[in-house]
């Protein structure tokens, strides 16, 4: 813990918190903003603002969840006008919140209600207080796991990407990642604020933060749909800590994906899904607002597209089927809202950037890059095997790529279905979900059979578990002990995975504290980071055998990004095609080179480690043994 | 009768135990990232049934 706490990591963790905070408050009084224009009907309507509701209920988060997504369209549309810098975000920002202020005085601060909320968050029952107990602990400690090194498709992209627009004020596209960009970046957005307003070092600990504020979203808006779908606190906290103890959510809450934004999404849409929840009757405003988060959703994570159709079509069917007329209507406005938002959060994005606005599902220049929308993980037999073991490949799984899994607090409250929780009227609302969900998940299964990874359909995994607690709401009134042994099982999960992230926390956010206070050898991608920062200046040209370019300082990954030959393949691309007496040491002479970053498990080569050639004077730095080097180079005067 | 059922209530409960031990066993073998040394139970075992039946080799 002394470690945690000395003043190099104070220096860059309390600004990173403090940032967070102000974005997160920002975000909020967008959605704030955004809720008045709205008009009486929707605050009315109790998922907004609700004065009706009790103070859990009250829907905080919703309105998070609006303010975020207005707020990275806007921020996407700014970036396209080349605005993101920080003289101009910081007056957005606060103007935002000053306007919310003025308008109703500033939106209250959560904490402000907890003394209200504290009475109706406790749980009864010693068990159901220990389950509640666990799982903010844990909670609190996937906090703490954020400041750790992210993972290697956030350095390579998720976070990279962000940092260039950041340090370049525009949408510049990452090099070697074009085609990424023909999708939209709403989720990385507010990672491109962080940079911008914290610079490299408290922007990089702020943007791994910022996604633990959308985990904390993510379960009050699961709270929301559980309390009004007529489930107890002891029931609801079950579902919280099944959230917490699935790894497939865990893992991309500190990591650096962005994968949560889209659930968070998702989730909202199902909320306003209208004639869900008593809120929600005919009115049209529910289902713009459903058709809107839903295409908001997809924007985040594209492979939603397949299934999002399905979890919020077939419940609204469901529940109109009596009414087919007030169905399409629905439906009409809520497919109405979805195509106006993916114009203006997509198709618009890529008419500038490409002049091609349909791809990657319609592209109509030669010049676009292409994106791959059919991934193929496994081969056949593999791909066989993975469907025959689910769904417990999808909790058990570990299979490569997989990244994490459902909680088993699934398969602990399966049995609870055999009371039929779906009599009740709340339990039919949550049937339809939960049909919706497994006919998304089937559909999964035969369009993406091999694509295991649950980060890629999140929302059918979750949504159906709301009839499981329904399931457990009848335990806990006819069977007590059933219900006693699987709080207690569940117990022992949570602890289990606090386990795991105690672990976490050994090997990635205790090593890289002690590196920024200046212990090398612990944490090899940052020491490497930071003698680059330290050796090389902001024009130096730096060959990236890597996939990762986030290292980079900003002004660093600006001008690496200008620093690449225009209309010329990329100087890692031109690597991978020398001739056959060149080696890359000879092309690193040849383009005047001044340090290769090399990653041997994806760019492994021979011809590195061989007799440099004349002019050319090779320091290698080798930072984790057979994994991450550095190679400086000095050409002597006479060639340069 | 009512003793009958009373040991019946009682033996599905217990199956139902047995079904959250299963539960539990499997996730012990399927946490990423937990280093086996320093653990109260050896995890080895765990580790080895889960890579059997839920791990195949990356194709891509």
């Amino acid at each position: 813990m002394t470690t945690l706490i000395n003043p190099r990591v104070i220096a860059l963790v309390l600004p990173a918190i403090i940032l967070v905070i102000f974005y997160s408050y920002a975000v909020w009084s967008a959605g704030f903003l955004l809720s008045f224009l709205l008009a009486e009907k929707a605050r009315a309507n109790g998922l907004l603002f609700s004065a009706t509701l009790s103070p859990v209920a009250l829907s905080p988060a919703t309105v998070y969840v609006l303010g975020h997504a207005a707020l990275s369209i806007l921020l996407q549309l700014m970036a396209l006008m080349g605005l993101i810098r920080w003289y101009i975000l910081l007056p957005l920002l606060l103007g935002l919140i000053l306007g919310a202020g003025l308008l109703q005085g500033l939106p209250p601060l959560p904490w402000q209600k907890l003394t209200v909320m504290r009475q109706t968050l406790i749980p009864q029952g010693l068990a159901a207080k220990g389950l509640a107990f666990s799982v903010v602990a844990l909670v609190l400690l996937l906090a703490m796991v954020t400041f750790s090194m992210p993972g290697t498709d956030a350095l390579a992209y998720y976070m990279a990407q962000p940092k260039l627009m950041a340090a370049t004020g525009a949408y510049t596209l990452l090099p070697r990642y074009e085609n990424f960009a023909t999708l939209p970046a709403i989720a990385e957005m507010p990672y491109a604020v962080m940079y911008a307003l914290g610079g490299s070092a408290i922007g990089f600990v702020a943007a791994k933060l910022s996604i633990w504020v959308v985990f904390i979203a993510l379960l009050w808006l699961l709270w929301v749909l559980m309390r009004k779908l007529g489930a107890s606190l002891t029931t609801t906290w079950m579902l919280m800590a099944l959230v917490a103890t699935s790894t497939a959510i865990t893992l991309v809450t500190w990591d650096g994906k962005t994968d949560l934004i889209g659930l968070m999404y998702a989730l909202t849409a199902i909320l306003w899904l209208p004639g869900l929840l008593p809120q929600t009757a005919t009115s049209h405003k529910p289902a713009w607002l459903s058709g809107c988060m839903a295409a908001c959703a997809v924007m985040a994570k594209v492979s939603y597209l397949s299934i999002l159709p399905f979890c919020l079509g077939l419940p609204l069917l469901l529940i109109w089927r009596k009414q087919p007329l007030v169905f399409l209507r629905l439906a009409g406005i809520a497919c109405l809202s979805a195509i106006a938002t993916l114009a203006v959060g997509w198709w618009l994005k890529n008419a500038v950037l490409f002049g091609d606005p349909f791809t990657p599902f319609l592209t109509f220049r030669e010049t676009t890059p292409g994106f791959n929308l059919s991934q193929v993980w496994f081969d056949a037999d593999s791909t066989r095997w993975i469907l025959q073991t689910y769904p417990l490949a999808l909790t058990f799984g570990n299979y490569p790529l997989q990244h994490g899994g459902l909680s088993p607090i699934w398969l602990i409250l399966a049995p609870a279905l055999l009371t039929k929780p779906w009599q009740t009227a709340h339990g039919k609302k949550a049937l339809y979900i939960a049909l919706g969900s497994i006919v998304g998940l089937f559909i999964w299964m035969t369009l993406r059979p091999s694509v295991i990874a649950p980060r890629y359909f999140f929302p059918v995994l979750i949504f159906p578990c709301c009839l499981l607690m329904l399931g457990l709401e009848q335990w806990l009134q006819q069977k007590r002990p059933w219900a006693t042994a699987a709080i207690f099982a569940s117990i022992l999960v949570v602890m289990l995975n606090g386990y795991y992230l105690v672990s976490v926390a050994k090997i990635t956010t205790l090593p890289l504290s002690k590196s920024i206070s200046g212990v090398v050898g612990l944490t090899p991608l940052w020491d490497r980071a930071a003698a680059l920062r330290k050796r090389a200046s902001n024009n130096s040209r730096i060959l990236l055998l890597s996939y990762s370019s986030e290292f980079l300082t900003q002004p660093m990954l600006a001008s690496f990004t200008l620093l690449e030959t225009p209309n010329q393949p990329l100087l890692s691309e031109r690597a991978l095609s020398l001739r056959d007496d060149e080696t890359i040491l000879d092309m690193a002479l040849r383009e005047k080179i001044d340090y290769i970053v090399y990653d041997t498990i994806t760019h492994r080569r021979d011809d590195l480690d061989v007799t440099p050639p004349p002019g050319l004077n090779v320091e290698k730095l080798e930072y984790a043994k057979d994994v991450y080097y550095l190679y400086a180079l000095k050409r002597q005067e006479s060639t340069s | 009768m009512t003793s009958l059922r009373s040991r019946l209530r009682t033996a599905k409960l217990a199956l139902y135990c047995l079904w959250l031990a299963c539960i539990l066993a499997l996730t012990l073998g399927a946490l990423p990232y937990v280093p086996a040394d320093g653990f109260v139970i050896p995890l080895e075992p765990f580790q080895s049934f889960n890579k059997a039946f839920f791990y195949r080799d990356y194709a891509y």
